[in-house]
C-alpha cells in the first residue's frame, strides 16, 4: 500500500504540473463559458463527452485527438457503445455530441422531442459492409440479396451446410446451388449498428416479402443460431478458421484483413460489385450505409462543441473519414452538413 | 547373546512389520500423481499465457517500453498508442475503492466478530456477505450505474473515478468484510480474556488488541481484493469509462477524479477491438502492463503481512 501511494505520489506531481491555470469546466458534460470567442485560433477549454455508435467511433477518436492538439485545454471522453445508446445517453441529456452508424430512428427523435431536445444531423462518412468468407473458400465469389437471405435469414434457421438452403435458394431467386460445406456463421449482435445496417440494407426487402406471404417470421429477420460477437476481430477470426463460413462486418475491418478472409461481391441488382473505396463512395457496391453525427443545438454554441463541430466538417477534418478506414461523403451531402451547421437547421435532414 | 536394543532399529523393525508390501498403497499413489499433474497444469496455464501475453506484446515491449508508459491513448496509429491514462486511472480507482472499501468493511467486519449477538440477524448478515463475494462483476456495474451514476450524480457527479471507484468498491465490500471477519476471528480469545482481565473496556480491547493483531490479515486480504477490482473493466464500461480517445485538458489533477476516466483493462478491451496486428500487440502489452502492476500491488501485500505479522 505505501508502494502504490508513492508511486501515485510521482504521478500526481508529474501530471499536476499545469494545474495552476483553473478550468472553466469540470462538468461531465460540455458546459458553455461565458465569454465565447470567435477567434478560431483561441485556445478552448471545456469539457466533451461524445458518445454512440462504436463503428464511428474511430473517426471521433481521430478528430479528437487532433483537436486536442490543438486546443489541449479541452478534455475529452469518447465512448463507443453502440447507436442505440448514443441516442439514449443524448435523450438522457447525457451528451452534447453523438454519433449514429445508422439516421436516428423515429422513436428516438420521439424520445428527444420529449425533452426538448433540438438536433442538428450530419453525415460524416460513408462504411461498406462486406459479406466476408474465408480466404480457403474458392466455391463463392458472389452473392446477390436473395442467396444472403438464404443462407442468414430466419428462414434458414437450422441450415448447417451450404447446400441445405439450395431449395429455398431456387425458390426466391438466388445464384445457387451452393456447394456441400458447412454453414458456420459469425456476424455482429443485435447491439451492433452493423448487424442493422446489414438487415436494413441486405435482407430486409426479401425478408419483408417472405413475411407477407407468411413463409417468414415476421418479427426477426436473422436467424438466431449464428455466432454472435461484438468485437469485429472475434467475427474475422471465425470467419478465418472455418473454410465455408459466411458472414459480415465494417469495409475497415474487413479490409485489414484481407489475407485471412475473402471480400465476397455483391450484386444489389445491377450484377456482381466487389466493395473496394471507389465503388462504396460512388454507391455502386450495394451494402453501404451513411455515418453519422448529431449535436444538441442548445449546446452548439459552447465554444468547445462549436470549434469541434466545425472541425469535423472542414476539409482537413474530413480526411480523418479516410484514415478510420471509411468513405468520404459527396460533395453535396458535406455542403448540406455545412449549411446546417451555418443555419443551425435542426430535425433529420438527410 | 545379548539382545541388542537399538531404538532406531526396533522402530525399524516396527514399521516394517506394520508397512505393507511396496507398491502396495495403489491409490495413494495415483492420487498424489494426480494432484502433480493438475498442479502442473495450473502452472502451466499461468506459464502459457504470461507466455503468449509477452511474446505478442514483446514488439511493444522491448522497443518502446517507456514511449508506452507515458503516452496516451492515440487512434492514429498503434505505434503511437500509450497506457499512461489507463495507469492513472487505474491508480486512482484503487485510492477510491480503497476509501470506500475498506472503512465500511472492517467496520462490518469488527461489528460482525466483536459487538453482533450470534442471532439471527448476524447470521443473516453473513450469510449475505458470503453470497454477495460470489455475484458477477457485470452485475455491480448496473448497480453503479443506477445507484452511484444516477441516483447519486449529486455527489459522484455522474460518470466519474467516484462512481467508478465506489461501483468496485461494492464489489470487492463483501470479500473485505469475509477476509477482515477471519482474521478478526483469527486473535485468539485468550487476547481479548486477558485484556478484560486487566481492566480494559470493550474499546481498549478492539481497538489497542485485536485490531492491531489482525492488522496484517486484514490488509492482505484488502490489498488482494483491491487487485481483483483494477483487473475489471466490464463495470467500468458501464459506469462510463471512456472506451475511446480520452484528454484531461486544463484540470488539475484532484480536478480528474470528477472528469473523464479510463483503466488498464478498458484499454485493453479498446486495443484488443481494433484491427490490425500493431493493436493486438498493443493489447498484450497492456496486459503485461496490468499485470506488473497488479503483481506489485500483492507484492506489497506480502511484504506488509511479513513485516506486521504476529505469531501466536
Amino acid at each position: 500500500m505505501v508502494a502504490l501511494f508513492a508511486v501515485f505520489g510521482m504521478l500526481a506531481a508529474s501530471c499536476g504540473d499545469d494545474s495552476d491555470a483553473p478550468s472553466s469546466s469540470a462538468s461531465s458534460s460540455a458546459s458553455s463559458s461565458a465569454e465565447s470567442s470567435s477567434d478560431p485560433e483561441a485556445a478552448l477549454s471545456g469539457s466533451l463527452m461524445i458518445t454512440g455508435s462504436s463503428t464511428v467511433e474511430p473517426v471521433t477518436n481521430l478528430l479528437a485527438e487532433a483537436f486536442s492538439e490543438l486546443h489541449p485545454d479541452v478534455a475529452f471522453s469518447v465512448s463507443g457503445p453502440g447507436s442505440g445508446d448514443g441516442h439514449k445517453a443524448a435523450c438522457a441529456g447525457e451528451v452534447p455530441i453523438w454519433n449514429s452508424s445508422r439516421q436516428i430512428k423515429d422513436k428516438e427523435v420521439a424520445c428527444l422531442e420529449e425533452k426538448g431536445i433540438e438536433f442538428i444531423e450530419f453525415r460524416v462518412g460513408i462504411d461498406g459492409i462486406s459479406a466476408i468468407t474465408s480466404i480457403e473458400n474458392d466455391a463463392v465469389e458472389c452473392l446477390n440479396f436473395a442467396d444472403l437471405y438464404s443462407l442468414v435469414g430466419v428462414e434458414a434457421t437450422g441450415f448447417s451446410k451450404w447446400s441445405d438452403a439450395n431449395s429455398l435458394n431456387a425458390e426466391i431467386g438466388g445464384t445457387g446451388p451452393f456447394p456441400e460445406g458447412d454453414l458456420e456463421i459469425f456476424a455482429p449482435g443485435e447491439e451492433s449498428g452493423t448487424f442493422d445496417s446489414f438487415i436494413e440494407i441486405a435482407l430486409e426487402d426479401v425478408w419483408e416479402e417472405r413475411a407477407e406471404a407468411g413463409e417468414a417470421d415476421a418479427n426477426y429477420a436473422v436467424r438466431p443460431d449464428y455466432n454472435a460477437s461484438a468485437n469485429d476481430n472475434v467475427i474475422i477470426d471465425g470467419i478465418a478458421g472455418n473454410k465455408y463460413s459466411l458472414g459480415w462486418v465494417g469495409f475497415a475491418f474487413a479490409d485489414e484483413a484481407r489475407d485471412e478472409v475473402k471480400l465476397l461481391e455483391v450484386d444489389g441488382g445491377d450484377g456482381c460489385v466487389a466493395p473496394s473505396p471507389a465503388t462504396i463512395a460512388d454507391a455502386s457496391f450495394p451494402i453501404a450505409r451513411f455515418l453519422y453525427t448529431y449535436v444538441d443545438v442548445a449546446q452548439a454554441d459552447d465554444p468547445a462543441v462549436k470549434g469541434f463541430i466545425e472541425f469535423m466538417l472542414s476539409d482537413e477534418g474530413q480526411k480523418y473519414v479516410v484514415d478510420a478506414g471509411y468513405v468520404n461523403l459527396a460533395d453535396s451531402d458535406l455542403a448540406q452538413g455545412r449549411d446546417s451547421w451555418a443555419n443551425k437547421t435542426t430535425g433529420k435532414t438527410f | 547373546m545379548a539382545i541388542v536394543s537399538n531404538p532406531a532399529r526396533l522402530a525399524e523393525q516396527h514399521a516394517a512389520s506394520l508397512s505393507r508390501k511396496p507398491g502396495s498403497d495403489i491409490p495413494g499413489q495415483v492420487f498424489k500423481g494426480v494432484l502433480i499433474s493438475v498442479t502442473g497444469l495450473a502452472v502451466a496455464f499461468l506459464a502459457v499465457l504470461v507466455g503468449v501475453m509477452v511474446v505478442d506484446g514483446w514488439s511493444v515491449l522491448s522497443e518502446r517500453l517507456g514511449d508506452f508508459l507515458s503516452r496516451g491513448f492515440s487512434q492514429r496509429s498503434a505505434a503511437e498508442a500509450g497506457v499512461w491514462q489507463g495507469i492513472i486511472g487505474t491508480l486512482q480507482i484503487a485510492i477510491a475503492t480503497t476509501v470506500f472499501a475498506v472503512p465500511i468493511g472492517v467496520a462490518t467486519a469488527i461489528y460482525l466478530v466483536e459487538y453482533a449477538d450470534n442471532n439471527r440477524f448476524s447470521r443473516l448478515v453473513e450469510l449475505n456477505v458470503r453470497n454477495l463475494a460470489g455475484v458477477p462483476s457485470i452485475v455491480y456495474g448496473l448497480l453503479g450505474l443506477a445507484v452511484f451514476v444516477k441516483s447519486l450524480s449529486g455527489f459522484t457527479q455522474g460518470k466519474t473515478i467516484f462512481a467508478g471507484g465506489m461501483t468496485l468498491a461494492a464489489m470487492v465490500l463483501p470479500i473485505v468484510v469475509i477476509t477482515s471477519v477471519e482474521a478478526l476471528k483469527a486473535v485468539p480469545q485468550g487476547v481479548r480474556e486477558a485484556a478484560y482481565g486487566v481492566g480494559a473496556t470493550k474499546w481498549e480491547v478492539v481497538a489497542r488488541q485485536v485490531l492491531p493483531a489482525s492488522f496484517s490479515t486484514i490488509l492482505t486480504g484488502t490489498v488482494l481484493s483491491l487487485a481483483r477490482a483494477l483487473g475489471e473493466a466490464a463495470p467500468l464500461i458501464l459506469v462510463g469509462a471512456a472506451t475511446g480517445f480520452i484528454s484531461f485538458g486544463d484540470a488539475n489533477f484532484l480536478e480528474t477524479f470528477t472528469g473523464p476516466f479510463t483503466a488498464l483493462p478498458v484499454l485493453i478491451f479498446n486495443f484488443a477491438r481494433q484491427p490490425g496486428e500493431d493493436w493486438s500487440a498493443n493489447a498484450a502489452a497492456a496486459s503485461v502492463v496490468i499485470l506488473v502492476l497488479i503483481l506489485m500491488i500483492n507484492g506489497t501485500a506480502i511484504y506488509l503481512r511479513n513485516r506486521f505479522e504476529k505469531k501466536w
